[in-house]
């Protein structure tokens, strides 16, 4: 009869597109006498029509869409600036822990409920997948799917698929031959050398709107973030002769800088801790120094001393050190810890080796332990502050034993390991909200746990890794806790980890720092050999206490004159906050 | 939609749909779903194969939809710390505790047929926009006849046939709005009516037609059609189309950026004819990224349409 639909110009200015698929299908059923649809129905879908209805360009429609979850306001304001004033392409660049998922997820949805966005493609490191997933279902209820079989690419509208799968075939050639309504990068400055298959292949994607998200968008150098910028909206900064000498002083100074700011405040969203309105409550940081037992005394010196001959005998280069100065650090933690290794490193020893009798005599030495110094400690803790606390430690043997010991006193306890599957863990979790009064874990890296009901948290032992100590605390720390948080951190006196608590606490003073500082400066300081394997040499070598303090002293100062360097940088730069030398574009 | 829209709005949707209620209550709705909702909602596809080639008895489901999720929580809650009994249990029994009233040695409330599902069904949710969705496809087009009324009609008995059509109008650039028109012509005088649904509200219509009745018109579909559509053109003409002029001047900013960047990066001598090329279909893809974006433009679109047969000749305009 006609074309399905008619175009007709206003005004010579818009076109406007009438469809007429409707016409042939009112005259087939006229010409049949049916079938009729149903008035109420006709009225039902006219009232859920209205209902759904886009009445303005500007307003958040995702908003009462949204059940059992409440954005906060500076990440309502990120959605809302993407959407009217960046017209869709953008970076995300809010520090670490103020949710730039959920901002990406607004965003998404927005445009879904406005219909502007069918298709979406969420491409993330492969570890991250299936939080995003979960995190898309479950605040915004859009039906986002992890990419698995390669049907489907085509098959689902909105995907969560890993980078390194995406990009290589056959996976590439059928992703960059579809359409993208939107495309998510996460950990986008992976994408800042446009040299790599990473950033040629994102930028080949046919998209219409794209968020980029990273935390450090500008942490090294200049060239990056013109990189990253070109890939989301070429010649915005203009070509890169233009950039050099328009904006760029050095490697990581920028001239010009209010203009600078001025380009970028209309591609990129950055919010700070520092800004105001986003509200972090205080760390109370608190070392519980305490005496180990006669017996347990004995056990420690006993492994240290076998340790060192060991070294001494097989020189300082062997592979083996690690192996050994953990033994050190098990003892600290708990005599069940040790066990396991010495049990384990009895059978490894030859038959005649001279080592196994001493093995064998620690072994005897642990069996005159009866009880667990620290352990009790942290049981009177936990009743003293009569809240719920999480304790942290570092082995698998130690977190046995207090689950035992909490169940022997009295309290609740629940387990959380990192080999739990999903499903368990999110069962521990509830029930550690609902009865349980003390979690016992031994990760805190995963993803997704968020722990802001409790407020304490007891470090049974230290990872050597800052960045672990920070993701513990960063559980209950973060957005959403009203409370101030207490970090109780157990110490043995006469032991390494005195020595540990010491660095960690006294002379790097982690647990004050924000999230983000610290990670920049980490990057600077450890270089390729990272923190925990210049404690192992420091600890092996060194002749005795006195010396391990003075190398580990010496350790804590170098981290300070690189955390002075940054800071001096920052300002030569002109921008005394933390964190980097660009200040966000949301003005407040 | 508020709360109690929505209860009103999913009860009406499931009887005119043919499903049974079983209860309603403020918190929740219990729906024994029909054979032909079943089919709509849930996605049972393989076992309605089965029903069909087996000509076994078909068991559609139940579903417990919860209009109040947090008092729905409230109520569980009670129930769980009050005295228990088998007076604590009820419908939803089964659903309060971990364990079944079978286990519990309560006797089974009633034989329930098929499986219950319970489901928070709230503004936003897949489930509600899945029954808005079933809405518009079932309740797409119409024929109705105005039933007569018992007074002497001033008009001859012959129907005046109008053509109704509900617009959905859709203002698209990078952002977008949409507007609702709905709007009536008569087949034969040509007139054109807007509000038409609001008018069609106070009339008593039904599908059959009375007997004894005839029709006429002289307008062709495709003629109203097209005078329809010229009536919300004009309509539109009327309006204030500045985003669609900023949306305009964003698309060629951007366009005079794109062109100026890659025309810095083809001027460079160094590239190979391949890098050249590469670079040259960049620039095209990215010319096509940012219209697909901007470009503003209208969309016309029905929700619903239909004949509608009236008693009256004409809608007197309503003085305002």
């Amino acid at each position: 009869m006609s074309a399905n639909s008619v175009v007709l110009s206003l005004n010579g200015q818009v076109e406007v597109r009438f469809s007429r698929e409707w016409l042939e299908d009112l005259d087939a059923r006229r010409r049949q006498n049916g079938p009729w649809d149903s008035w109420e129905m006709a009225r039902l879908a006219w009232e859920a029509t209205e209902s759904r209805l886009i009445r303005r360009f500007d307003d958040l429609e995702c908003l009462p869409r949204l059940n059992g979850f409440e954005p906060m306001p500076h990440q309502l304001e990120a959605a809302r600036r993407v959407i009217h004033e960046l017209g869709g392409r953008a970076i995300l660049a809010d520090e670490v822990g103020l949710g730039k998922t959920i901002e990406a997820g607004l965003v998404l949805k927005e445009y879904m409920v406005r219909g502007l966005v069918r298709r979406a493609l969420i491409l993330v490191p492969a570890s991250l997948v299936l939080q995003w997933v979960r995190e898309l279902n479950q605040k915004f209820g859009i039906p986002a799917v992890a990419q698995k079989k390669d049907y489907m690419w085509t098959h689902y509208d909105i995907l969560v698929a890993s980078m390194d799968t995406a990009k290589r075939a056959p996976h590439r050639d059928i992703v960059l031959a579809q359409d993208y309504d939107m495309l998510i990068v996460d950990e986008a400055h992976k994408l800042k050398n446009r040299k790599t298959s990473n950033y040629r292949f994102v930028q080949a994607i046919r998209k219409k709107y794209c968020l980029l998200l990273t935390a450090t968008p500008v942490q090294n150098d200049m060239a990056e973030l013109y990189n990253l910028i070109t890939m989301l909206k070429p010649g915005h900064l203009g070509g890169q002769s233009r950039f050099q000498a328009d904006f760029v002083l050095g490697k990581r100074r920028p001239k010009n800088e209010e203009k600078l700011q001025a380009e970028l405040s209309k591609v990129m969203i950055r919010n700070r801790r520092s800004d105001g309105g986003i509200a972090f409550t205080k760390r109370h940081v608190q070392n519980i120094p305490l005496v180990l037992s006669d017996e347990e005394m004995e056990l420690y010196r006993g492994v240290t001393d076998f340790v060192r001959q060991r070294c001494r005998d097989a020189g300082f280069s062997s592979g083996g050190q690690l192996a050994l100065v953990t033994l050190q650090r098990e003892v600290c933690s708990s005599r069940d810890a040790v066990f396991l290794t010495l049990v384990n490193l009895f059978k490894k020893t030859p038959e005649h080796s001279p080592y196994r009798a001493r093995i064998w005599e620690l072994v005897n030495v642990i069996k005159k332990i009866t009880a667990n110094t620290k352990a009790e400690k942290t049981l009177q803790l936990i009743r003293g502050l009569g809240e719920k606390a999480i304790v942290f430690t570092e082995y698998r043997a130690t977190q046995e034993y207090l689950l035992h010991f909490f169940k022997q006193h009295g309290l609740v306890a629940v387990p959380y390991r990192g080999g739990m599957n999903r499903g368990k863990k999110d069962w521990m979790m509830d029930l550690f909200r609902g009865r349980g009064e003390v979690l016992v874990a031994t990760e805190a890296g995963g993803e997704g746990i968020n722990l802001q009901f409790c407020r304490n948290i007891i470090n049974f032992d230290l990872p050597w890794n800052p960045m672990r100590v920070e993701q513990r605390i960063g559980r209950v720390h973060r957005l959403g806790q009203e409370r101030d948080v207490n970090i109780y951190n157990l110490c043995t006196l006469g032991t390494i980890e005195e020595h540990i608590v010491h660095l960690l606490h006294e002379k790097i003073n982690m647990f004050e720092m924000v999230i983000g500082e610290l990670e920049a400066i980490l990057e600077k300081w450890e270089e390729d050999v990272p923190l925990e394997t210049r404690l192992s040499q420091i600890l092996l070598e060194a002749e005795d206490d006195r010396d391990i303090r003075r190398r580990l002293d010496e350790l804590g100062d170098s981290f300070h004159a690189v955390r002075s360097r940054l800071a001096a940088e920052r300002l030569a730069a002109g921008t005394p906050e933390a964190g980097d030398r660009f200040p966000s574009g949301v003005t407040r | 939609m508020n709360r109690e829209q929505i209860a009103s709005f999913c009860e009406r949707y499931f009887s005119a749909a043919g499903c049974t209620i079983i209860e309603k209550t403020p918190v929740w709705l219990h729906v024994k779903l029909s054979p032909e909702a079943d089919r709509e909602l849930t996605g049972r596809d393989y076992y309605w194969n089965f029903v069909e080639r087996t000509g076994a008895e078909p068991e559609t489901m139940s579903f417990k939809f919860i209009l109040d999720p947090e008092a729905y929580e409230r109520e569980k809650a009670k129930a769980a710390h009050g005295p228990g009994g088998p007076s604590a249990g009820g419908p939803g029994a089964g659903a309060t505790g971990a364990v079944p009233s079978v286990l519990a040695g309560l006797p089974p409330v009633a034989p329930r047929p098929g499986r219950t599902l319970e489901e928070p069904l709230v503004f936003g949710s897949r489930r509600l926009d899945q029954l808005f969705a079933s809405a518009c496809r079932r309740g797409a087009c119409l024929q109705l006849f105005e039933e007569p009324s018992a007074g002497p009609s001033p008009f001859s008995r012959r129907y005046a046939t109008w053509l109704g059509v509900n617009y959905k109008i859709s203002f698209v650039c990078d952002r977008k709005r949409e507007e609702l028109m709905s709007l009536g012509i008569h087949l034969s005088t040509g007139e054109i009516a807007d509000d038409f649904f609001a008018r069609l509200e106070r009339r008593r219509l039904a599908p059959l037609m009375p007997a004894g009745t005839m029709l006429g018109e002289t307008i062709s579909l495709e003629r109203a059609a097209r005078q329809l559509e010229q009536h919300v053109l004009g309509r539109l003409a009327g309006q204030n189309h500045d985003w669609a002029g900023e949306a305009r001047r964003r698309l060629a900013e951007e366009e005079e950026r794109v062109i100026a960047y890659f025309e810095d990066r083809l001027a460079d001598a160094a590239l190979s004819p391949e890098e050249r090329e590469a670079v040259i279909a960049q620039r095209g893809q990215r010319l096509e990224e940012i219209r697909w974006q901007h470009e503003p433009r209208i969309e016309v679109q029905p929700v619903n349409y239909g004949l509608f047969h009236l008693w009256t000749d004409t809608f007197r305009p309503r003085s305002r």
